[in-house]
């Protein structure tokens, strides 16, 4: 069980945005059978992507898979699902729509624009993209191009 | 997605689009990687609209065979001699994917770099009058 705050909370959490659970910069990370309560204030959310890609001397170029079931987000008190970090791109695999609310198979993705597919519902609240379990969402890198072409 | 008016207009609006920043970054580095959704065609270009004379393209390891198909469109502007795809990054026991897969092979029989080549020149130059 994860708990953002309790009644004894401090200043200091009051203005904080803290999140339940960063997520790593690989791929295979899986999480189930976790409670978050009270994350409701100040951009607080359950998860928060990419741990430490925001840093100069190592990053991930992002996109990682992280799959999740048998969750349990309290409606009442965590509204933000996901806050996304740099470099915003983590894909959630939600085998069983404890996370999505979109059945099973689904997905939450972080917002672009090319991913407002018909599968797919913009979620502002919730911090990104839902898309049900008919389609998959999938990391593609483009690289190695000449050295002139990126400057 | 379509727009009403003309391409510039529509580049015009980046609410139309997303754009994607460049990662200097490891894993790979140099590199654009974005989730994409399945089963749906994607049009692809550099803000710069130069062209690419190489350019490889890295599928997730979570692709599987029961995933549905995506179709990557680029364009190019300057004459071409050869538009060649080749598997395994064109090393070692790299297959180069034949012209016209998409529209000869079945659904069924299609993989990664298959393709279609639409030398399209005319619409290209007036592509270029747009900018």
């Amino acid at each position: 069980m994860v708990v953002g705050k309790t009644e004894n909370t401090e200043e200091a959490l009051d203005v904080a945005s803290p999140v339940g659970v960063i997520t790593p910069r690989t791929e295979l990370f899986s999480l189930s059978g976790v409670k978050f309560f009270n994350y409701n204030w100040n951009g607080a959310a359950a998860f928060k992507t990419c741990s430490h890609c925001f840093h100069d001397a190592a990053t991930d170029s992002g996109g990682r898979t992280i799959t999740s079931w048998d969750l349990h987000i309290d409606e009442a008190t965590v509204t933000r699902r996901v806050q996304y970090s740099t470099p915003f791109r983590t894909i959630f695999f939600d085998k069983d729509g404890t996370l999505t609310g979109k059945g099973a198979n689904s997905w939450f993705l972080p917002y672009w624009k090319h991913l407002l597919q018909p599968e797919c519902t913009q979620e502002d609240a919730l911090g990104g993209i839902t898309c049900d379990g008919t389609v998959e969402a999938r990391r593609v890198a483009f690289h190695s191009m000449p050295s002139n072409f990126i400057g | 997605m379509e727009s009403a008016g003309t391409i510039k207009d529509y580049l015009q609006d980046e609410i139309n689009y997303a754009i994607v920043p460049f990662k200097v970054k490891q894993l790979p580095s140099n590199a654009w990687a974005m989730p994409f959704i399945t089963n749906h065609r994607y049009r692809l270009h550099w803000e710069s609209v130069l062209d690419f004379a190489d350019m490889k393209v890295e599928i997730s390891e979570r692709w599987v065979p029961t995933d549905h198909n995506m179709h990557l469109v680029f364009n190019f502007t300057e004459k071409r001699e050869a538009v060649n795809i080749t598997s395994n990054y064109g090393g070692a026991g790299g297959v180069l994917v034949a012209n016209n897969t998409l529209s000869t092979k079945n659904e069924v029989d299609w993989i990664p770099g298959d393709m279609q080549l639409r030398n399209t020149t005319i619409e290209g130059e007036e592509y270029k009058k747009e900018f």
